[in-house]
């Protein structure tokens, strides 16, 4: 994404008469593009101009409600658990962003290697991947109970206190922030492993033999190389943490204490379970805003950080 | 597309099919059978008994054809469903919803009227209890027939009693022997607890609350259903008790999980106590565990416990279809169907004169300690508040109770603070 | 280089690491072949006293499994093959072409999948319910004909895809379609591979849309199956296990069948 500009600069060398190869350009361009473009908008634009409208009334999907006008994006400045799921969310994307790109990369240098048995070692560390949130709710919902659970048993055995873990308000999203770690992060390693093989050997010796040490290597070679990769994974993860609503539903329902509660699943709370449907549209759009912002502001930082180089 | 096919199918097949059988060849039009749409949320062997049923119905009634699935999800996931479909005119004419989404179901358009039909003296309205009655009629209007009704009772494990060299209670106990009873059977080391409280953010956390408060002599809402009136005394000793045996005790298990890990806990032998009502006993009886029921602890004499009656709410198509749909409830909620549906699931009398049918004792025979639960229904006397802000209400007490257990904040602030939040949700104007 | 003939050291570092990962998974097996005594045992053994197939006998037997598997295969292969052909055409056009609007509506496709689908649920079921597609497969597979996601990949590997290739096409004057679909699409196999796997992985998990549009058993997709049977069975763990190991099967084995090619394909679409 962040080359698009200059692909399309490139892209328009012919030669053909400027005029008739531009037409040409539009129609095979609108040709491949259209089918694919026209599903994901048909299915969002009617939908999202329909959630705009109701994040204006005080809907509850039952009966047509009332205009409030922006009475509920107001309601949501003194809302104590809208505060609560940004914080939630917050907290979830600033543990899960780092660690998965910084341990992706980490494990997809030690896979990076010809070691005997390293195609197994590859398979354990994606397998989670694969899990659906049902799955990894159930086995996940075991592991870390905290009055029955492998984990804590592991800790007692080891002679350490055993902790609150999903029944505590405050461990609650740190363990969901695990589990979801668990379930994504292998994707990161590939990803990386992949962006990896294409570093050539070369490169990477000839920084040796100029007396790089190995950090210098990966610090001055190989983060830089694989920089496009992490902007990928950067934008790719924050989209599926401000999405994060699955592994909610399927360990916590938000609880204990709203402790788990993120903004996607107390828009589902809002407009499911309380009847307040136009309220939880106005959540959805702030969400919607916010992410739209910071990704934006993502992008250009990275592009500016590129062109720096 | 599928859909398309089979219509196109049906509607070339049909007209022969019913020529054979010597109709006029036409659906949903005067004359042939009105064709009606249940969807009944049910699980296992409820299903199959709800199926039965049905078929029996489309056997014996030729002027009604009842179609029947299960909506594709569980009762706990039919809110969202209703609502999609009420929006797109794709609701089935019958479906399975919990009484306390009665209020806010029936303000939707498309929500039907019974109330003429259920006046016809042959349906015997009043032989259904009180409390299912108040819970489908809403604001004069009578959106449906009652479904299932429960209510809550402390089932016992009795090994573990033993062990502990406790007595089984008895049904005049109260809230300090169950402490009691709960810390002695507790033995962390073993992982066994007295009993288990869910505290994972929704109305399962919330409803056993209610009836402790109702004991002590408290109310959930004021009478206009204005302001919150949990946080009293009675609100504030109610909570304390428990708060004592999760956090000065702790003898109770705390369950974070939607997963209801609690009856699988009470099934493994490692619950004294379980807070739950008449669904469980099928499980118990698979899991094989030697169990005993006895009505809630009280204080002051008082054992009132809670029900939460299911509907069988009907929606407008058209008015032979309502029509079509308060008939066959009709026949759904009468006394012979009920005891078969009793005998199969294991649930209670929706009505009072089924304990006259002469199957009654059987029933009784096969679900050792139904007696307890049906007899419980006395001391069902008071329903949540028929509010449209009810959810939002619970999900705030849900809060103050997980973060009581939890130690973390004493009864009276977590109640005061949820009844703050209780009393701003109320003064909406229209909830 | 002499270093890494000495393969001890990284097993060390390697073995504990990804014993963590899959530990949970090893579990899950295991406990689909105890018997409900052995996991009513609470926390529950590590290992089965003796291998018991009863939980997947009473799955198979107490559900309709095979039709929901079926199910599954059916939207979840519909999707992938749409995927890789419309993205695919997508990420090109996008990565390639200079038309009218692209960027637009590149932006504009990247930005829909920040929506919170939990808030859109209701006017898309509007719309399908319009169209006679609830309760249908066709619900579960129209939405996910294309995905935000497969665009924003596809175009990232076609930015790196070295363009020597297509001018050499273009020179012995093949038009755009012979170009792409005889010069590109061979030469992006591995990339449309990786977004084959990804896009079946996220087709099969999906529970969601598949819980609120569809009413009839007879088309449940093994997510909805499983959780509804969760719902069913909670007594019966080993069942529930059972369950879940066969509806986790197959999408490992898709992702462990193409995983060279998943890795090999991504491969190309780092550069950028």
């Amino acid at each position: 994404m962040t080359s698009t500009a200059t692909a399309l600069s490139r892209a328009s060398r012919h030669t053909t008469p400027p005029d008739r190869r531009k037409l040409a350009d539009n129609i095979t361009g609108w040709t491949f593009a259209g089918p694919a473009t026209l599903i994901i908008l048909g299915f969002s634009l009617v939908p999202m101009a329909w959630a705009l409208a109701l994040s204006f009334t005080d809907s509850d999907l039952m009966s047509p409600g009332r205009n409030v006008g922006l009475e509920n994006y107001r309601a949501l400045v003194a809302d104590p658990v809208f505060h609560q799921a940004l914080r939630n969310t917050a907290l979830l994307l600033f543990l899960y962003l780092p660690a998965s790109l910084v341990a992706g990369l980490a494990v997809a240098v030690l896979l990076n290697r010809k070691v005997r048995g390293i195609g197994f070692y590859r398979t354990c560390f994606l397998v989670p991947y694969v899990a659906s949130a049902t799955a990894a709710g159930l086995l996940m919902g075991y592991i870390f109970d905290r009055d029955f659970g492998l984990f804590n048993g592991m800790l007692v055995k080891l002679g350490l206190p055993a902790q609150g873990l999903l029944s505590s308000p405050s461990q609650a999203m740190l363990v969901l922030t695990v589990i979801f770690f668990w379930t994504r992060f292998g994707f990161s390693v590939v990803i990386y492993l992949a962006a990896l093989q294409e570093i050539s050997k070369e490169v990477v010796e000839a920084a040796a033999i100029d007396g790089a040490g190995r950090w210098a290597t990966f610090r001055h070679v190989i983060v830089p190389s694989v920089r496009h990769m992490t902007v990928f994974l950067a934008v790719w993860g924050m989209i599926d943490v401000l999405q994060f609503f699955d592994l909610v539903m399927t360990t916590t329902k938000g609880g204990p204490a709203n402790a788990t509660v993120t903004i996607v699943y107390y828009v589902w709370q809002l407009a499911f379970t309380y009847f307040t449907a136009g309220y939880g549209a106005a959540v959805a759009y702030v969400l919607f805003a916010g992410t739209l912002v910071l990704i934006v502001a993502g992008l250009l930082l990275a592009r500016r950080k590129g062109a720096m180089r | 597309m599928r859909r398309a096919v089979t219509a196109a199918a049906a509607a070339l097949l049909l007209p022969a099919a019913l020529t054979a059988c010597g109709g006029d060849g036409t659906q949903q039009r005067a004359g042939g059978p009105v064709e009606i749409l249940m969807w009944h949320g049910q699980e296992d062997t409820s299903a199959k008994s709800i199926e039965r049923l049905v078929a029996t119905y489309n056997q014996t009634h030729t002027d009604v054809k009842v179609q029947i699935t299960s909506g594709g999800v569980t009762a706990d996931g039919m809110l969202p469903k209703i609502t999609a479909a009420l929006t797109s005119d794709a609701h089935p004419d019958i479906a399975y919803l919990y009484g306390s989404w009665a209020p806010n179901i029936a303000r939707n358009p498309k929500t039907a009227d019974l109330t003429p039909y259920i006046k016809d003296p042959a349906v015997k309205w009043d032989d259904f209890w009180a409390g299912e009655r108040a819970t489908v009629t809403v604001g004069g209007k009578v959106i449906g027939f009652p479904a299932v009704v429960d209510n809550m009772v402390v089932l016992y494990n009795k090994k573990l009693l033993a062990k502990a060299g406790l007595e089984p209670p008895s049904k005049d106990w109260t809230w300090d022997d169950f402490r009691a009873m709960s810390k002695r059977a507790t033995d962390a080391q073993k992982g066994v607890f007295g009993t288990t409280w869910p505290i994972s953010g929704g109305e399962e956390a919330v409803w056993g609350l209610w009836p402790l408060v109702w004991q002590a002599g408290g109310e959930i809402l004021t009478a206009d259903n204005k302001k919150a009136a949990f946080n009293s005394e009675a609100g504030r000793r109610s909570l304390d008790l428990l708060r004592a045996m999760a956090v000065d005790d702790k003898s109770v298990y705390l369950d974070s999980s939607p997963a209801e890990k609690g009856q699988k806990l009470f099934e493994s032998g490692r619950l004294a106590f379980f807070l739950s009502g008449p669904w469980v006993l099928p499980d118990l009886q698979a899991a094989g565990v030697d169990y005993g029921v006895v009505q809630l602890p009280g204080t002051a004499g008082n054992h009132e416990t809670i029900s939460g009656p299911d509907t069988w709410t009907v929606f407008e198509h058209d008015e032979r279809r309502v029509k079509a749909s308060a008939a066959f409830l009709a026949w759904l909620t009468a006394p012979e169907q009920q005891l078969q549906w009793m005998k199969d699931t294991g649930s209670l009398p929706i009505r009072a004169s089924i304990s006259q049918q002469p199957g009654y004792g059987d029933y009784l025979k096969k679900y050792p300690g139904i007696d307890v639960i049906s007899g419980n229904l006395a001391n069902a006397k008071r329903v949540r508040p028929p509010t449209t802000s009810y959810p939002r209400i619970s999900s705030f007490v849900a809060d103050a109770i997980a973060r009581t257990l939890l130690g973390r904040a004493d009864a009276k602030s977590a109640l005061d603070e949820a009844a703050a939040k209780t009393d701003a949700a109320l003064a909406v104007p229209g909830s | 280089m002499r270093r890494r003939r000495l393969p001890s050291g990284w097993h060390l570092v390697l073995a504990p690491m990804s014993l963590v990962t899959v530990l949970p998974f090893v579990w899950m097996v295991l406990s689909s072949l105890m018997t409900q005594a052995e996991l009513n045992r609470f926390p529950p053994p590590i290992w089965p006293d003796a291998v018991d197939l009863g939980g997947y006998q009473r799955v198979l037997e107490g559900s309709d499994f095979p039709r929901w598997f079926l199910n599954s295969v059916l939207v979840s292969g519909a999707i992938v093959v749409a995927q890789v052909v419309l993205c695919g055409m997508a990420g090109y056009a996008f990565a390639r072409i200079r038309f009218v609007g692209s960027r637009l509506v590149l932006v504009l496709v990247i930005a829909t999948a920040l929506i919170p689908f939990q808030l859109t649920v209701i006017p898309t079921f509007l719309i399908f319910n319009k169209v006679g597609l609830t309760d249908t497969l066709g619900a579960l597979i129209v939405p996910q004909l294309s995905s935000a996601v497969g665009i924003y990949l596809m175009t990232s590997f076609f930015q790196s895809f070295p363009k020597e290739l297509e001018e050499a096409g273009r020179i012995d004057g093949c038009s755009r379609f012979a170009v792409f679909f005889r010069v590109v699409l061979p030469v992006a196999k591995p990339a449309l591979a990786a977004l084959a796997v990804i896009t079946f992985i996220t087709a099969w998990n999906d529970l969601f849309w598949p819980l609120v549009v569809i009413n009839s058993e007879a088309k449940y997709t093994v997510q909805v199956g499983l959780t509804t049977f969760q719902g069913q069975h909670r007594a019966d763990w080993p069942a529930v296990m059972a369950g879940t190991v066969l509806t986790t099967l197959p999408v490992l084995g898709v992702f462990l069948f193409g995983q060279r090619r998943f890795i090999q394909a991504l491969t190309g679409a780092v550069k950028g």
